[in-house]
């Protein structure tokens, strides 16, 4: 075999892991030099997994209460870290609400400066870990990297509540939040170099590259966060009477509204969030909507591309804020947790379909995804508890939330005495025996059928509120 | 602590430094093992055992001048001691009583 440089990156291994035993780093070079690389690879990788075993078993204890404290301490200041900036961030929502709304200006901005401040505290403190930790610095950077990682999800998790993390963690904007994570983290390695001259300019154009190929989905994440209707036509609608509309996504990336409000489409751009303020005509006024967008968009979708739609044509201005209203609690009725006759869990196939169900299609049963509420019989398949809290929030007159803690999708075969008219409950109204179907309350088919509850409580409700509003353009 | 028995890695290496005199260094002693071994031994496995065998009075070792081609890094020269060579002539006294009582290994040939 013709002799050959050894490869410079195991040639730095061996250096950095074997720095005082120079003969057998010797011998390695030496050998290697009528050997293949992969033959001096698989040595070095030996070499440094032996030295590391060995180490470990000389010295057992301090080694043991090295890793322990280190760990420790480096999670402990994950934690700070990530809890400081959780409260920068609730501090931030409270002074500008808009910031949490995807698809605007504000968020995207929000987060290019998040993620260049988190790019150069991380810098800033993989500079401190190559001071502090300069025999283990990569080990330390690795443990800092995982446990602020995984105290972020964590507190997204458990601890912000659920109409923040909407729509913040979407699934389109998972790319943008695992780029932020990923700049953090690359900023920790940038840092711990222990002077800038360690920063060879090979290795900063792998950095950029490595940057460079984040930045591709955060790119194509913000698309998406972006994606508008690819034409859409909004006319006034002066024929239609009668308090019925129809607004649905439809299969192909179309969006059709016929006599519907302003209201009802930023309910149904805002994910059926409660609304207030805004002009009188915006709750009056019914509109024709017909609009289409590229590709295949699910109806989650179509329903966010509203939001610049309305943005643009209605001059639409809205910020959220929480406010305390009288709400209903949804729970399970029984200490046991058990449900009522006429509820049964989906099938998993159902569940899957009722995620990317179109509204629309007609006949009985309903589809999965779809109910049929009328005379004598509610019937759902693939209902969510927290659809059904939604659906009957327009009902009793109160947001009801859902605190069943039921996941997963359920078919729902509810008898009415009759479709009733329930009616509304006044915001101040005690409670169930008010809302009286005829000869059924709602309140008693929920528990009796259904084995849920609905609790009368006052509670914080994150509202939209609508700053200003115009009529619509012309097309 | 001396000791005076042998694992089969560490008698190889013994009799490997042996055979190969005044030039037994790591790349040397893991050549003739391996050719005369037919095996395929990595160095830092030679070295663990050489230490290990250093510790146990078995192998000295001194440190000779840098080279070019090995990066300007020194080599190690072994030599085995007394004790080393006493304790390989003890496990090939174990093994030879071992092997002639092996009536299948009779006539040289398994």
């Amino acid at each position: 075999m013709t002799p050959h440089e050894p490869p410079r990156l195991a040639v730095a291994i061996l250096e950095r892991f074997l720095p005082d035993n120079e003969p057998l780093a010797g011998d390695l070079l030496e050998a290697s030099r009528t050997r293949s690389r992969a033959w001096l690879w698989c040595q070095v990788l030996l070499a440094v997994a032996g030295r590391t075993v060995a180490g470990f078993r000389d010295h057992k204890r301090v080694t043991t209460e090295a890793v322990l404290v280190s760990t420790a301490m480096l999670a402990l200041l994950a934690f700070h870290a990530v809890v400081g900036a959780s409260l920068i961030n609730r501090m931030r929502l409270m002074s500008d609400p808009q910031a949490i709304v995807a698809g605007t200006g504000r968020y995207q901005a929000w987060h290019g400066v998040a993620a260049l401040v988190a790019f150069v505290v991380a810098i800033a403190i993989g500079r401190a870990i190559g001071r502090f930790h300069r025999d283990h610095r990569v080990a330390a950077a690795i443990v800092f990297s995982v446990s602020a990682v995984g105290t972020a999800f964590l507190n997204l998790y458990f601890f912000v509540p659920q109409t923040t993390l909407q729509p913040a963690f979407m699934p389109a904007n998972a790319g943008v939040q695992i780029v932020e994570a990923m700049l953090f983290i690359g900023g920790l390695f940038i840092g711990i170099a222990t002077s800038p001259a360690q920063l060879r300019p090979r290795t900063a154009a792998a950095v950029a590259l490595f940057a460079a190929a984040l930045l591709q989905p955060l790119v194509q994440a913000q698309s998406v966060e972006a994606q508008t209707f690819e034409v859409a036509s909004i006319k006034r609608n002066v024929t239609h009477t009668g308090p019925g509309s129809l607004a649905a996504p439809q299969p192909g990336g179309r969006y059709i509204g016929i006599g519907v409000t302003l209201r009802r489409l930023i309910s149904d751009a805002y994910d059926d969030i409660e609304i207030t303020g805004g002009p009188d005509w915006a709750g009056s006024d019914r509109f024709d909507v017909n609009a289409r967008a590229e590709g295949e968009p699910t109806p989650a979708q179509i329903r966010r591309m509203l939001r610049p739609l309305l943005a643009d044509r209605f001059k639409l201005k809205v910020h959220t804020e929480p406010r305390e209203m009288p709400v209903y609690e949804m729970r399970v009725a029984r200490a046991d947790g058990r449900l009522g006759p006429a509820i049964t869990p989906s099938d998993s196939k159902c569940a899957e379909e009722a995620r990317n169900f179109f509204p629309g299609a007609l006949g009985f049963p309903p589809p999965c995804g779809d109910f049929r509420l009328g005379a004598g019989a509610f019937v759902a398949r693939g209902m969510t508890m927290e659809g059904l809290a939604r659906l009957f929030s327009g009902s009793v007159g109160r947001p009801i939330r859902d605190r069943t803690g039921l996941d997963g999708a359920f078919d729902i075969d509810m008898k009415w005495s009759s479709d009733g008219g329930l009616r509304p409950t006044p915001p101040d109204a005690a409670g169930a025996s008010e809302l009286r179907a005829e000869g059924v309350t709602l309140f008693t088919a929920l528990r009796e059928q259904l084995g849920l509850r609905l609790d009368s409580a006052r509670a914080p409700v994150d509202v939209l509120v609508i700053d200003s509003a115009e009529p619509p353009t012309p097309d | 602590m001396p000791r005076d028995y042998l694992t089969d890695f560490e008698l190889m290496i013994l009799l490997a430094i042996l055979r190969v005199g005044d030039e037994a260094y790591g790349v040397p002693i893991a050549r003739e093992i391996e050719d005369t071994g037919r095996r395929t031994v990595a160095l830092a496995a030679v070295y663990t055992a050489l230490d290990r065998l250093e510790q146990h009075g078995m192998v000295s070792s001194t440190i000779g001048d840098p080279t070019p081609e090995r990066g300007g890094r020194a080599k190690r020269y072994f030599q085995v001691t007394p004790a080393g060579l006493a304790a390989v002539r003890h496990t090939q006294r174990a093994l030879t009583r071992l092997w002639s009582g092996v009536p299948q290994l009779k006539g040289g040939r398994a």
